[in-house]
């Protein structure tokens, strides 16, 4: 290897090092600039929308926890050999998480604020689209290597589609209420 | 236990339950849920609806043995 190209390694290891002190520095301040416009400005979410974000991380939590203990067991035991792979852990658990709260909060009406104009149809959307393109990827993906990537394709696709589900559900139960709801 | 009196007092003032969200900064499932039973708004809440509904907190929220 030359000169030149050592150096050219030590001067992007010296960067990307550099910047693993920089970014989260730079986001810090990001963050605080945000919060400092944002201060001052009515809350998002209602007392009871908060409670019910509130409720829904704390099951989010212990679903994880549970999650965890089981992948262990089941990794322990040795049935699976997919279960060594850390990304597979990571991402499940990710996706898991992100499931229960969101779920959670889509049916308690909690997912959107009360003065945010979002479009609910839109999400659905998106969330069929996601859900869809998940699963054809990993349906589709018959590399042997990525065995265990597939599965968490599959997983992610699924995820999505019972997160379109919910949202469904959610605006039909709403929809119901709303013609008994007494409107004047 | 559901709260008719809200619900009344609502219907009395010609508010939907989107109209009475918007005015006192909640959401519609919020007063649903009131008006259902199904959640205890915290104080500041009950004063906000009341205000709005020129109310007192006794009229709408104290339950009667």
């Amino acid at each position: 290897m030359s000169d030149g190209t050592i150096t050219t390694i030590t001067i992007l290891l010296f960067v990307f090092v550099l910047s693993a002190f920089i970014w989260p520095i730079a986001l810090g301040i990001h963050l605080e600039l945000e919060g400092r416009k944002k201060r001052g400005e009515p809350p998002a979410y209602d007392e009871r929308q908060k409670l019910a974000r509130l409720r829904a991380g704390s099951r989010a939590m212990y679903a994880l926890l549970f999650f965890l203990v089981l992948w262990a067991i089941v990794d322990q035991i040795g049935c699976f050999d997919w279960t060594a792979s850390v990304l597979d852990l990571v991402l499940c658990a990710l996706m898991l998480t992100f499931v229960v709260w969101s779920g959670e909060c889509i049916l308690r009406g909690a997912m959107l604020g009360f003065n945010q104009r979002k479009s609910e149809s839109g999400q659905i959307i998106s969330y069929f689209s996601l859900g869809a393109c998940w699963t054809i990827i990993g349906g589709t993906n018959t590399d042997a290597m990525s065995s265990s990537l597939r599965a968490v394709q599959m997983l992610m696709g699924g995820s999505f589609l019972i997160l379109g589900i919910l949202m469904l559900y959610a605006r039909y139960k709403r929809r119901r209420s709303d013609a008994g709801d007494g409107e004047v | 236990m559901k709260n008719l009196r809200l619900r009344s007092a609502r219907a009395a003032k010609g508010l939907s339950q989107q109209a009475l969200a918007d005015l006192v900064g909640a959401s519609r499932q919020t007063i649903n849920a009131i008006e259902q039973g199904d959640y205890n708004p915290t104080i500041n809440l009950c004063i906000a609806i009341c205000r709005v509904l020129d109310k007192t907190l006794d009229d709408i929220f104290w339950e009667e043995q």
